[in-house]
């Protein structure tokens, strides 16, 4: 399910607050005029660009083409065993070129997952302020992957990237600027299958095509069941993850709401298999759910994990499925909730 | 995921701004914000009165520690200072008497999710994160997570082990309270108090640290210049305190002013922060105050001012991001986490009498 500040990601140098709120260095303005963002966009690109003239001029920093990085630039980078290329060599793969803080842990799991998911596939330029401590804390690299530290501050100032904070960016494979961002993972697996053309189909064709490959469990009796019952009903709602604070929480009123209206609809939450009881509990007390809460069986789990390494977990937290007489329609849209259970 | 327009207005608010700031010194971050702008411009006008605190002892980012994004500081009984790094994933340890910053908790300890609010108590580490809130011993061995399900904003543990939550709620309404106390083990017991649940605000308004006396749960907001005081055992307010800083009576105004002229609309709207932490100590409370020269009032039981403090620092505070105290004897020490206009955080510390 979608959130302001989401869960499972994490916005470098902005105070991650759990959904519903803002961030410390967003200093309680809201709606900042359009106008005011566009003189000061304006005054901004000038001043890099003024900036990275100077700061290169006559200087052994890296040679600088262009000051706006809508393409892989042409730039010469030293890794950390001394060997020089060209950021232009690696044309021809999809490249995700990352600034890391080896100190942001985040960060560091985020980029190991990517390079066991895709270091044979993508080529990797990781730059950071302290190699040795990256390289540390990282996975053994692909032969695909690079480690930058020479010529850090040169290198942040070519890709616009400020002081205090570390971005990502993707380049398809020929050089284009595809997607940058910081170091969200939400849907970074996707977009990555994506440019190497290797599409997903839909997450409900997916999901319903891996429940469907459960012989039995929790969903497989819900099915079962809905064929027998007067209402021929039931919702079974799938979180990763819930807070008040967040869409999962909101999603959770929703389900409240229509369970205590729809009394012959069977209403089922599942969560993470690794919960506890007390877990279960607190969520029923905490949340005020009147209907039943299990965690996910090991092979719904297993399959779930799958395909939250596909889809993202974003994806995955808050997926609705709605039964009917057997036949299992997934509601994956966060606005469609509300009126798919009003159509019940 | 899908992201909201607020926060696609957010990113790129901080993004164009810490771009401003690294690349024009004199067009730093601090003169982009008006609310920064227009609390140092009133400050300088009035003439605060206050006792000026100096520091005693500080950590910078850079020198032995490195800091992503600190979000909270605590003391423990022995005066030791723990700082949670909410980007960082770490708990920092800042023993009493030392100059040197330790890490005490990493990702490993505990698997944080982005850490954000902290305590200690009870000879307990108690950090909130997206999880739930984890307890940790005395010596850093994790031992639960308790999942509440809440978004925890701040939280207190009280005498019997209970845990009072002021909870982020997403599209709130009456029946929400503003705050909730569960049992040792993350249950809900009960919720009191009222939210403002101000439209279109993103429950703002309703975001409060927490403080305990043996009796009473005192309150501050962080965006209304407003402390609540609860008796614990009825959950009754007993009281409410205006803040009324000379500052924050002209602040929204000033602000408004400052904006007004490039506005495209009437709705929007400008919501400056006021208090940035309270803690309560022996018969005393000490509320923090959100302004460029950080200032922290002392208030008796009944809410009254007894004296002003304002911190010297090297640079005025964009940010303030943590705040604590804690008795030594006849005097306190008081610590301050904040973050200066070039987006560089540090903790001070500062000493004073408990007359």
């Amino acid at each position: 399910m979608s959130s302001p500040l989401p869960q499972k990601k994490s916005l470098p140098s902005i105070l991650k607050l759990p959904c519903v709120a803002t961030n410390a260095l967003y200093l309680g303005v809201r709606n900042i005029p359009r106008r005011k963002l566009l003189i000061l966009a304006t005054v901004i690109i000038a001043n890099i660009s003024l900036g990275t003239y100077l700061a290169f001029r006559g200087s052994t920093a890296p040679e600088v083409s262009t000051t706006v990085v809508n393409s892989v630039p042409i730039v010469d980078v030293i890794d950390d065993t001394g060997t020089r290329r060209s950021l232009s060599s690696l044309i021809g793969r999809v490249i995700v070129l990352q600034f890391i803080n080896p100190e942001a842990v985040n960060q560091v799991d985020s980029i190991s997952r990517m390079l066991t998911r895709f270091g044979a596939e993508i080529s990797f330029v990781l730059i950071t302020r302290d190699s040795r401590e990256l390289r540390g804390r990282l996975p053994p690299l692909p032969h695909n992957a690079i480690i930058v530290q020479h010529n850090f501050a040169e290198l942040k100032t070519i890709f616009k990237v400020p002081d205090c904070c570390e971005r990502r960016f993707i380049f398809d494979n020929t050089g284009k600027l595809s997607y940058h961002d910081y170091y969200y993972e939400a849907d970074l697996t996707a977009r990555l299958n994506a440019l190497l053309q290797k599409p997903l189909p839909p997450l409900s064709s997916a999901l319903l095509e891996s429940l469907d490959s459960l012989p039995n469990g929790l969903i497989f009796s819900a099915k079962e069941m809905t064929r027998r019952t007067k209402s021929g009903k039931a919702v079974i709602t799938i979180f990763t993850s819930v807070r008040t604070g967040c869409p999962s929480g909101d999603l959770v009123r929703v389900l409240n709401r229509y369970a205590s209206k729809r009394t012959d609809v069977s209403f089922l939450t599942l969560l993470p298999k690794s919960y506890m009881r007390s877990d279960i509990d607190n969520f029923k007390s905490n949340l005020g759910v009147k209907f039943p809460v299990e965690r996910m069986e090991e092979a719904l789990s297993k399959e779930y994990v799958r395909l939250v390494s596909l889809y993202g977990e974003s994806q995955l937290n808050g997926i609705v499925l709605l039964i009917d007489r057997g036949t299992v329609t997934v509601v994956d849209t966060p606005n469609e909730v509300d009126l798919k259970l009003s159509q019940l | 995921m899908r992201k909201s327009p607020q926060t696609a207005e957010c990113l790129l608010v901080l993004v164009l701004s810490l771009l401003a700031g690294s690349c024009t010194k004199e067009k730093s971050l601090s003169t982009e914000s008006p609310e920064f702008a227009a609390k140092q411009r009133l400050q300088q006008q009035f003439d605060s009165h206050s006792a000026i605190l100096s520091t005693v002892r500080q950590i910078k980012n850079g020198a032995g520690i490195s800091f992503v994004v600190p979000s909270a500081i605590a003391y423990s009984e022995a005066g030791d200072l723990y700082v949670v790094d909410n980007n960082g994933q770490v708990v920092h340890r800042w023993r009493a008497g030392s100059n040197d910053v330790e890490v005490f908790l990493t990702q490993k300890a505990g698997t944080f999710d982005f850490p954000f609010a902290i305590q200690y108590a009870h000879n307990k580490l108690y950090v909130s994160d997206n999880d739930g809130i984890k307890v940790f011993s005395a010596d850093g061995q994790f031992e639960k997570l308790i999942r509440t399900y809440f978004g925890i904003f701040s939280f207190a543990i009280t005498a019997r082990n209970t845990i009072m939550v002021n909870a982020l709620v997403r599209n709130a309404d009456s029946s929400d309270p503003l705050i909730v106390e569960l049992d040792p083990n993350g249950k809900l017991i009960r919720g009191f108090g009222s939210r403002q649940n101000v439209q279109g605000h993103d429950g703002l308004a309703d975001q409060a640290f927490l403080s305990l006396s043996n009796d009473q749960l005192f309150v501050a907001f962080k965006y209304r210049p407003t402390m609540e005081i609860y008796d614990i055992a009825s959950g009754k307010l007993n009281r409410t305190v205006d803040i009324a800083h000379p500052v924050f009576r002209g602040l929204e105004k000033a602000m408004q002013d400052g904006e007004a002229s490039s506005r495209n609309s009437p709705e929007q709207s400008l919501t400056p922060r006021y208090l940035a932490g309270i803690r309560t100590l022996r018969d005393r409370i000490f509320v923090c105050l959100y302004l460029p020269k950080p200032t922290i009032w002392e208030l008796n039981e009944n809410g009254q001012r007894v004296r002003q403090f304002e911190i010297a620092s090297d640079s005025p505070a964009l940010n303030i991001f943590g705040f604590d105290v804690r008795a030594m004897g006849s005097s306190a020490t008081l610590s301050l986490g904040l973050t200066d206009p070039e987006l560089s955080p540090s903790v001070l510390e500062m000493n004073t009498d408990l007359n």
